[in-house]
């Protein structure tokens, strides 16, 4: 059951880019919005749009991304980030509002998955947002549900989508969302009645 | 759930910070390229190669351009090249299953006890080959080849099995949870008589399979990593199933009309609702031959790779649209890889290792390995991929 030692010789990877573009075939590009707002939104191209946008939804975004990411700097990244890719894709956004909470969202999960990835779940003792003990409370809570549940509980029952909606921001079904959200309210609302007790 | 909705009203007391500016000023990352002599190489290269070229050109050439998608944010990694590979050590670690890159480790299971179906869990590190740890488990997965059984959710490691009783019957699925600081083991019993070589980690839960008896009652369950406790169960409506995907929170399983044929279809991957175990997409998962891939399908990066007769498919996980088609023949095992690439096993013999680019469609490295025994298994580390055989022997190819 030993290691038989080691037994090392060199071959040369063969040297074949076998073309596959022949039997390739990608999905032309497509608005996830399309069929949905075809109501021409206006489009994220000057500062004064800009702002009318941010004043709008900023806030709540970033609120409800560091509910789900747990951290202030994910939040400020994820939505600046967002904001930026949507102003430099101007007339190619559709609906900016809705690519904008999506995009955040995106971003802010594949940040989580890479800090899983690197084993990164320290809590950043520096985090320089002011938050009070009750929002404190809940955050610490929400952080106990898996990322789905707490995505789908944040847009659903704190930002205030319906379940279609949360589904499209998140790339799911309204089926899973369901499922996600009643899971996620169960497991909260225990945690709440064990905090409360 | 007026009290949750009620609750949650207190993030509004949170100031949130004015980002305006830092949008403004906002760059995007500077890509990770190879320097433009060597890229504006690569594309010449390519464009002199064939016509099929020319998108790996514009890829190299425009690789710091923003993506086409609008969804997609993330630049798609580019795999880093390789020129040679080197085949060594190998380990002779005995019969085993289940295989898996995990926690800077190589994990991979062996069995102990063939009455009793239990097994012995190695640590190998990836760079030395040696062998740093035993740990004897009571579960040792039924993977006849792919490796599947094994899970890593970012804290333990996982292995799915079942207890059998002394006169050959199933009694009990389990999971193992190993904890690799400590390289001790758990059992966990879970609410079905027999457990399949299934085992996912997604969204924070761990997903398998299993059956109340051989045959009956067969679900999919969702079992929370903290607690142990299964938390759903979603039937399967299937004569005959296997393969098990779950990403993005998205259920499938892959269907076969035969009992007893795992290479003829007609085989079908099937969407499920959580918990109601409701269909709610179908895709054919065998090709027009009726031929089944031999391998189960793979779950990417918010991706399913699902192998079908000669051919690969990326598939996406909420809608089950076909996002491309790869002319690629999988064998033995495929395995999704950090920087963005699929590994294979594939050809006739299962012995022929493969590099597959989905950025460019491309098959980039190719490396012969012997026909026998056949390997079974393998697992991607960095700057190395680890091979099972059949006769038990874990290869190490070295790549630079």
């Amino acid at each position: 059951m030993e290691p038989t030692g080691v037994q090392s010789h060199h071959l040369t990877v063969e040297e074949r880019p076998r073309d596959r573009s022949a039997s390739l075939h990608i999905r032309p590009p497509s608005s996830p919005w399309k069929g949905r707002d075809e109501i021409a939104a206006a489009h994220v191209g000057t500062d004064e749009e800009l702002d009318r946008l941010y004043r709008e939804h900023a806030d709540r975004l970033w609120r409800a991304v560091l509910a789900f990411a747990g951290d202030g700097d994910v939040a400020s990244d994820a939505v600046a980030e967002a904001f930026a890719q949507c102003l430099r894709r101007g007339a190619a956004v559709r609906d900016p509002a809705r690519w904008i909470w999506r995009a955040a969202f995106r971003i802010a999960a594949g940040e989580l998955k890479d800090r899983r990835r690197r084993q990164d779940m320290s809590v950043r003792a520096e985090d320089p947002y002011v938050i009070p003990d009750a929002a404190a409370e809940i955050l610490e809570l929400l952080m106990r549900l898996s990322p789905r549940q707490r995505a789908a509980v944040v847009l659903h029952d704190y930002v205030g989508y319906s379940t279609e909606e949360v589904a499209s921001i998140l790339g799911a079904t309204a089926a899973t969302v369901r499922v996600h959200l009643s899971q996620g309210r169960r497991r909260l609302r225990a945690f709440l009645e064990a905090g409360d007790a | 759930m007026r009290e949750v909705r009620d609750r949650l009203r207190a993030l509004d007391r949170i100031d949130a910070p004015d980002l305006r500016e830092r949008i403004r000023r906002w760059e995007p990352p500077a890509p990770q390229t190879e320097p433009l002599l060597k890229r504006t190489g690569i594309a010449l290269l390519a464009l002199v190669v064939g016509g099929a070229g020319i998108a790996f050109a514009f890829r190299a050439l425009h690789s710091s351009k923003p993506p086409t998608r609008p969804a997609t944010i993330v630049e798609t990694p580019t795999p880093a090249p390789v020129s040679t590979a080197e085949i060594g050590p190998t380990i002779d670690v005995g019969q085993a299953s289940a295989l898996l890159y995990a926690n800077g480790s190589l994990w991979v299971d062996v069995l102990r006890d063939v009455e009793t179906s239990t097994g012995t869990v190695l640590r190998i590190d990836p760079a030395s080959g040696e062998v740093l740890a035993r740990i004897a488990v009571d579960a040792y997965p039924g993977s006849e080849h792919g490796g599947s059984g094994m899970a890593f959710d970012g804290r333990y490691l996982w292995v799915v099995g079942t207890r059998w009783s002394t006169d050959g019957r199933p009694a009990g699925g389990i999971l193992v949870r190993i904890d690799p600081d400590t390289e001790t083991a758990e059992t966990i019993e879970l609410p079905v008589g027999l457990a399949d070589v299934d085992l996912v980690f997604d969204d924070g839960f761990l997903w398998t399979t299993g059956v109340s008896s051989p045959g009956k009652d067969p679900r999919v369950l969702q079992i929370d990593p903290v607690t142990g406790a299964t938390v759903s169960e979603t039937p399967v409506d299937a004569d005959w199933w296997d393969g098990l995907v779950v990403e993005g929170g998205a259920i499938w399983v892959r269907e076969m009309s035969g009992r007893n044929s795992t290479v003829l279809g007609p085989a079908t991957l099937v969407h499920l609702e959580p918990g109601t175990g409701a269909v709610l997409a179908r895709v054919p998962a065998a090709d027009e031959d009726g031929m089944m891939g031999s391998i189960r399908p793979v779950p990417g990066e918010g991706v399913i790779w699902l192998p079908v007769g000669s051919e690969l498919l990326e598939l996406d996980p909420q809608t089950g649209d076909v996002l491309s088609r790869f002319d690629l023949d999988v064998g033995g095992d495929l395995e999704p890889a950090p920087d963005g690439s699929l590994w294979c096993l594939c050809g006739f013999g299962w012995n022929e290792l493969e590099r597959l680019d989905p950025g460019s469609g491309k098959v980039d490295v190719t490396v012969h390995l012997d026909r026998k025994p056949i390997p079974i298994a393998m697992a991607v580390a960095p700057g190395s991929v680890w091979v099972l055989t059949y006769d038990g022997t874990l290869i190490g190819v070295r790549l630079s």
